[in-house]
């Protein structure tokens, strides 16, 4: 039978068959990282889940291709969208299709047509006579090296060097060389980040060699190939001591590039990856237009990460509590804000800093949590409780039809009194407490993350209570809340789990609860500030080793 | 075979990436020719299309009136256009199907009905959780669905004796990056997912390739790319040896799909049995751009037809964005969401009113593609009656996101193998009978179930 509710949720009959929690919330409280990891089983050496196979992402694939032949080569155009957990770049889903390999092709092909246009420019000699097959050799093995982000084989550069030979007997130079260019940008140890080391026989796990750690380091921080420092100090043998690593971790986060990464982490933690396609309701005429609006929404969120970042002291309080705002003339009157800024130009603010609540309050991330035309508790909250607490709510019951609130009604006008049949009844409150109290704190934002006083000319109540999380207790309005989260010991783990996802591009396993729990450790050392817990996490074991597959653990003892 | 048999006029020279493409009038270029194949009838292969438009269907508007013999795309008083009326001209090469569910939905993980709407529609299977659980609004942020769907699993079975095993086309079929699930519904199998090509310009670049003129050009691009893929497909080949399991099937998938590539490059038209194979200019539009989505549309639906009339690939399939669409159809004056539209059905007439605009826009464009697979002679019948093109939906009623009576429409007979000019009801019959039939129809006897085999009772009866 379809169970169809429009005011009321739903009994508590039918949660009673379709899900385990029983409705008390300390039940759902996770442990601490530092106490749920197994003492002996991490005592007894290195432990780390097993990493998939990373294909390069578009974002990755671009950077490479401008870092290794220059800006003025375009890479991949129209490519299929990276899809899956919350990061672009999780391993799991990146099972690559025709289209992918045809847009390969393809982006290869233009991209060597681009770069071998001025062919002494790009072989760094002229390949003339008795000078042509020394001068495309050295550029084979040098071009190979910071396209593989590792010296050929070998077998492998006898490959190129031989088919070069074939292809010169129909071609001229720049044809054979634009051919084996675009064969580099096709194979698999461009496209793929192999990791191949072989592990010692009965070990589980394989210390990452030189080159895997640049490459590693390098799309972590960077999202591009590695520079040729990195590519020179793998080649020294000197990127597998953590101090050495660490030195070169440093290096590469003074750079500009760290910044548009960091970005990239909290544009889609944050879920405002898609601002440039949200459509709103356009109930007046300036309330919402995407390419108008979307573009300094944007440059608000980044500018504000920038600040919390790098300007500021990077912790977790400061993230999520800060008075401190960014916006220019155009931004500011979209918002109703009074602000000193003139023309295009964001400027800080902290005026009116006790209505904001750092990341939570900026209006991208408002407008994206958020419906067409109306707040929405329930995104809202999830985001809380997903995002920053770490944790699943219950699945609604499979027979219930999720609809929308109902509209405005008689005495039941705002989004919080159409909300209420959530708390009032038992079966919808069970789970609908976990989350729509967090959402409500928003409600002082409209859809648009525009402050606002009143709804339907009542005055805003964004009051409620957090439970099922370490910091339980009521607060008055946003700030409150996020000063709440912003001592949890829960929300610093979540926010260890999730960059330790997006650095190794994986969901966490068992195996990898001691990483966890000493990252969890080093963090709180190093005050929640989220730099720091960069620098952890490329000296983890998770980062400098890598499980190795069983079968291929087999092969091994088999060829021994 | 000689290439100036193939009638492909000069000016269709494929120029490569970014060259000269020309403005949308020309597509009259892709009339097929009226002239028809002397090849008899039964020379040519049985096709299978997927048509997906979402969210959906107001069913009063969409329920044919009348027997199963004799009925009408029109309801009396009705205020709005009957969804199905734009395909008056083919009703007797039609199966009108009522009652067909997709019970799967209520079984297995998840519980967003747009995740299962799509994931459960094509495979019949039960979804698949991914590392990372459940996640916002009950999705399965990295899920996947549980088995290849029907597309895939025919083109399977077919593989081999076509140049493509299949082509997937999308219009503003753009992935949603947190609901893959939502997003796709072609599957080779769990978590291979098989996305469209959204970009008309793309297809023609990618599947038409072999067929433009054999310019010098076009033979020394097909000579380049053979060198450089042969020394790509070694490559893989290699790496496969050192990887782990789950590492080798990413880079075997890959090295399939790189024989797909190259398959494309040997594609040649038999100008004598398909003389409607012309190969068209294709114009450059924003793929990602809403505005184009009507012209998009019809591009990929003329490239669609061309590729079948090419005897490219026994199967194939056309996405209209997405599970959840998201397209305003701002050109039928309509300024809200389709999606959003879909959560007013139930409450609001003038939301329904808009939907059954929005389907019977779909209507007419189904009807398109109709007309250009019957406008392909192939021996004394056309394209269309040695095909099947089902028009399918995520949802049945889209405000409840409900997983009963899923419209569907079959097109054409697939040589005989289905007695069209019918109006079928069916007392709530899976979709995975309906996937059995079309296995058998296609040619496909051994199979007795499809997808997820505790909901399957058989072949739907009747349809032949």
């Amino acid at each position: 039978m379809i169970v169809r509710l429009r005011h009321a949720c739903l009994t508590g009959v039918l949660l009673a068959n379709t899900t385990a929690y029983a409705g008390e919330p300390s039940s759902l409280v996770p442990a601490k990282l530092t106490e749920s990891a197994d003492v002996a089983f991490c005592a007894a050496g290195p432990r780390v889940g097993v990493s998939p196979l990373r294909r390069l992402t578009r974002f990755e694939y671009n950077n490479t291709v401008s870092d290794l032949l220059g800006e003025r080569v375009a890479g991949l155009q129209s490519f299929p969208e990276e899809g899956g957990s919350g990061f672009d770049n999780n391993a799991d889903l990146s099972i690559a299709s025709r289209i992918h390999a045809q847009k390969y092709l393809s982006a290869a092909e233009r991209i060597a047509a681009k770069a071998t246009a001025d062919l002494p420019k790009l072989l760094g000699c002229k390949p003339d006579g008795k000078r042509e097959l020394p001068c495309i050799r050295r550029w084979l093995k040098t071009f190979g090296e910071r396209a593989w982000r590792r010296p050929l084989s070998r077998a492998e550069f006898k490959t190129f060097d031989d088919l070069y030979h074939n292809l010169r007997k129909e071609d001229d130079p720049t044809t054979s060389v634009r051919l084996i260019l675009t064969a580099l940008l096709e194979a698999p140890r461009f496209l793929y980040r192999i990791e191949e080391s072989q592990p010692a026989a009965a070990h589980e796990l394989v210390a990452l060699d030189d080159y895997e750690v640049a490459t590693r380091l390098s799309y972590f921080l960077w999202g591009t190939t590695p520079d040729t420092i990195l590519l020179q100090k793998a080649r020294q043998g000197r990127l597998h001591r953590p101090d050495d690593i660490l030195k070169q971790a440093r290096r590469l986060m003074k750079d500009v590039r760290v910044k548009i990464v960091v970005r990239r982490f909290f544009d889609q933690w944050s879920g405002v990856t898609l601002l440039e396609r949200l459509q709103k309701e356009q109930k007046k005429p300036q309330t919402w237009k995407t390419l108008a609006i979307a573009p300094l929404l944007r440059q608000q969120f980044d500018r504000f990460i920038d600040h919390v970042m790098w300007e500021s002291d990077g912790t977790i309080a400061t993230l999520l509590t800060t008075p401190v705002t960014f916006v220019n003339k155009a931004l500011g009157d979209y918002l109703h804000m009074e602000t000193t800024a003139e023309g295009d130009a964001f400027v800080q603010t902290s005026k009116d800093g006790d209505k904001r609540a750092g990341i939570l309050s900026l209006a991208g991330f408002l407008a994206m949590q958020a419906k067409v035309n109306e707040t929405s508790p329930i995104k809202r909250g999830m985001f809380v409780r997903e995002q920053l607490l770490c944790q699943i709510p219950p699945p609604p019951p499979p027979n219930l039809m999720m609809t929308d609130l109902p509209p405005p009604n008689g005495d039941v006008q705002t989004v919080r009194e159409r909300l209420e049949d959530h708390r009032l009844d038992m079966g919808c409150n069970k789970c609908h407490k976990l989350f729509d109290p967090l959402g409500l704190a928003f409600e002082n934002f409209d859809t648009y993350g525009a402050w606002r006083d009143k709804e339907m000319n009542s005055p805003i109540d964004a009051s409620g209570a957090i439970v099922a999380s370490d910091v339980d207790g009521d607060f008055n309005n946003l700030p409150e809340m996020a000063a709440r989260l912003a001592r949890s010991q829960q929300v610093a783990d979540c926010m260890v789990r999730q960059w330790f996802r997006f650095a190794l591009g994986r969901t966490e396993s068992k195996a990898d609860q001691c990483a966890l729990a000493e990252l969890s450790r080093r963090f709180t050392r190093d005050g929640h500030r989220i730099p720091k817990l960069l620098e952890a996490i490329v000296t983890s074991e998770a980062f400098l080793y890598r499980a190795a597959d069983r079968t291929q653990m087999a092969a091994v003892e088999v060829a021994r | 075979m000689n290439p100036r048999k193939t009638p492909i006029s000069r000016r269709a020279v494929l120029r490569g990436a970014g060259g000269a493409l020309v403005a949308l009038p020309l597509l009259d270029a892709m009339w097929p020719s009226r002239k028809a194949s002397a090849a008899a009838s039964s020379l040519f292969r049985k096709r299978f299309v997927v048509f997906f438009s979402g969210n959906g269907i107001i069913h009063e508007n969409w329920r044919p009136v009348g027997t199963e013999n004799d009925f009408v795309f029109h309801r009396a008083g009705a205020k709005d256009p009957h969804i199905l009326s734009p395909l008056e001209a083919f009703k007797r090469k039609l199966i009108v199907l009522d009652g067909i569910d997709v019970p799967t939905r209520k079984m297995g993980p998840g519980a967003n009905g747009h995740d299962k709407g799509m994931g459960h529609m094509l495979t019949g299977a039960l979804l698949r959780v991914g590392p990372s659980g459940i996640g916002d609004f009950s999705h399965l942020p990295d899920g996947t669905a549980g088995g290849p769907s029907i597309d895939q699993a025919i083109a399977a079975r077919l593989a081999g004796n076509a140049r493509f095993t299949s082509l997937e086309l999308g219009v503003v079929s753009a992935l949603d990056t947190k609901r893959q699930l939502t997003s796709r519904m072609c599957y080779r199998d769990s978590f291979e997912v098989v996305p469209p090509e959204n970009d008309p310009a793309e297809v023609f670049r990618n599947v038409f390739f072999g067929l433009a003129e054999d310019s010098q050009d076009a033979a020394r691009l097909r000579r380049e790319r053979r060198s450089v893929l042969d020394r790509v497909r070694d490559d893989f080949k290699r790496m496969q040896g050192v990887l782990g399991p789950a590492d080798r099937r990413k880079l075997e998938a890959h090295t399939t799909a790189i024989r797909e590539v190259e398959n494309a490059l040997e594609a040649r038209a038999d100008g004598e049995k398909f003389p409607a194979c012309r190969v068209p200019n294709v114009p450059t539009l924003d793929p990602m751009d809403e505005k184009n989505y009507p012209a998009l549309g019809k591009l990929q639906m003329d490239l669609l037809a061309l590729s079948l009339a090419c005897d490219l690939t026994p199967v194939a399939s056309l996405q209209w964005s997405t599970g959840q669409s998201p397209v305003r159809f701002t050109w039928l004056d309509q300024s809200e969401s389709h999606h959003g539209l879909s959560h007013k059905a139930d409450d609001e007439a003038a939301a329904r009113s808009h939907l059954s605009r929005i389907d019977h826009w779909y209507g007419q464009q189904f009807s398109y593609l109709l007309t250009k697979l019957d406008a392909i002679q192939e021996g004394d019948a056309t394209l269309l009656d040695h095909s099947v093109v089902m028009w399918v939906n995520e949802q049945g009623n889209g405000d409840q996101h409900s997983e009963i009576d899923v419209p569907y429409v079959l097109a054409g007979g697939c040589h005989g193998a289905f007695r069209t000019g019918r109006y079928l009801k069916y007392p709530h019959r899976a979709a995975n009978d309906l996937y059995v039939s079309l296995m058998h129809a296609m040619g496909i006897e051994d199979v007795q179930t499809f997808g997820h085999a505790e909901v399957c009772k058989g072949a739907l009866p009747g349809l032949g």
